[in-house]
């Protein structure tokens, strides 16, 4: 119970840094001015950019599993960018010792630097480097299932449907560019980690949305972002 | 310039992505249990040692319902592999040694305990022995030395003396 109070502490982190910062290009506090000092200080300003992961498109013909995800960007004045992705999907499985579905959504949060120059405010072609934390909330089907001796034979057997609660932290990195005004395409490539530990008695999700294989530790994600600045 | 490289690694990225993942069982997941025999040797000042024994001519039953299914005849042997049933909480298992036609039974009782190993392999059994029973024939005593069989087991599990 605790890694789910855990899991949501990291979100509900993220949404209320979320709620605390000012609107799309909202100015922050009026700037002061000291006597004298004619210039002001830098203006605080957000620029907030949604995107649309088509990659999962291309992975159509991968039948394991798959998910859709959208992603919220918030990029400030000091090139620094918060993320918060969400998604759907799942996957199925039919082989000849396992046969079950799993089916979920999940939320991702994290930061990222932007490391190359932006000539001015609106200039949000990116190159940046971060990390993410996500959780997954999965349900897998009935499962049914055999074991199979070379000497015993083969017993059918199934187990009942079940609810569970996956989380990793990943590594980020990726680019994004200036299509036309406003619209951008880029790239994101995360390696991640499982924070539960390994399967053992239950059976593994086939497919964790935002994450990938369930029956896996680490995963290797890549996204192509086709997003738009709000 | 940054487009160019940007647009290549998407492109090349987008394509090992779209590759099929195969759904393949590499891993043994059989955890049979290990069974060494072993006598007891008077050394030269006149003191039982525990000795590994080689037999010959050594043969392994089990029973499956109620058939016998011969597993495998050895030549010679220190060391059998029991495999245990997945489906039953005891295997009864005919030990032929030494070329004698009357066996030696070995009832092994054990709990089980379903795993789950990867989408590929499904799920597999671990076992831990509880108890044993041996026939006296051939056999003077058992013991369980781990009772724990793991995937890929390889401990010994039990060690007979004869």
């Amino acid at each position: 119970m605790w890694k789910l109070y855990f899991s949501l502490l990291f979100l509900l982190m993220g949404a209320s840094l979320l709620a605390q910062d000012t609107d799309s290009s909202e100015v922050a506090e009026p700037a002061e001015t000291k006597s004298g000092d004619s210039t002001a200080k830098a203006k605080k300003v957000y620029l907030y950019r949604i995107g649309y992961d088509v990659a999962k498109l291309v992975q159509l013909s991968n039948n394991s599993g798959l998910w859709q995800e959208v992603q919220l960007e918030r990029i400030n004045s000091k090139n620094g960018i918060m993320y918060l992705e969400t998604g759907a999907g799942g996957g199925s499985v039919e082989n000849e010792v396992l046969e079950y579905s799993t089916s979920g959504f999940f939320v991702r949060w994290g930061l990222a630097q932007n490391i190359v120059y932006r000539a001015t405010m609106r200039d949000v072609e990116t190159a940046s480097i971060g990390f993410r934390y996500g959780g997954a909330w999965c349900r897998n089907s009935e499962v049914k299932y055999n074991i199979k001796d070379p000497i015993y034979g083969t017993e059918s057997l199934t187990k009942p449907a079940t609810n569970m609660y996956r989380h990793w932290i990943e590594v980020s990195m990726g680019m994004k560019f200036g299509l036309r005004p406003k619209w951008f395409l880029g790239w994101t490539l995360r390696g991640a980690y499982k924070l539960n530990s390994p399967e053992t008695t239950d059976v593994s999700p086939v497919l964790i949305p935002g994450f990938g294989r369930g029956d896996r530790v680490s995963a290797v994600g890549f996204s192509i972002y086709f997003s738009y600045l709000l | 310039m940054m487009r160019f490289y940007t647009l290549t690694i998407l492109l090349l990225l987008a394509m090992a992505s779209c590759t099929q993942q195969e759904e393949v069982c590499l891993r043994s997941i059989t955890n049979p249990c290990v069974v060494d025999f072993y006598t007891y040797l008077t050394d030269s000042t006149g003191t039982p040692k525990k000795t590994l024994v080689s037999l010959e001519a050594a043969s392994l039953v089990v029973l499956v319902g109620e058939s016998a299914d011969t597993i495998m005849p050895w030549s010679t042997v220190s060391r059998m592999e029991i495999p245990l049933s997945p489906f039953r909480d005891s295997t009864v298992a005919l030990l032929y040694l030494d070329s004698v036609a009357i066996p030696d039974s070995l009832t092994l009782y054990y709990t089980r305990e379903e795993v789950f190993v990867d989408v590929a392999c499904g799920m597999a059994q671990l076992y831990h022995l509880d108890s044993l029973r041996p026939s006296r024939f051939r056999v003077d005593s058992a013991l369980i030395a781990e009772p724990r069989l793991q995937l890929n087991n390889s401990d010994v599990n039990v060690e007979i003396i004869l």
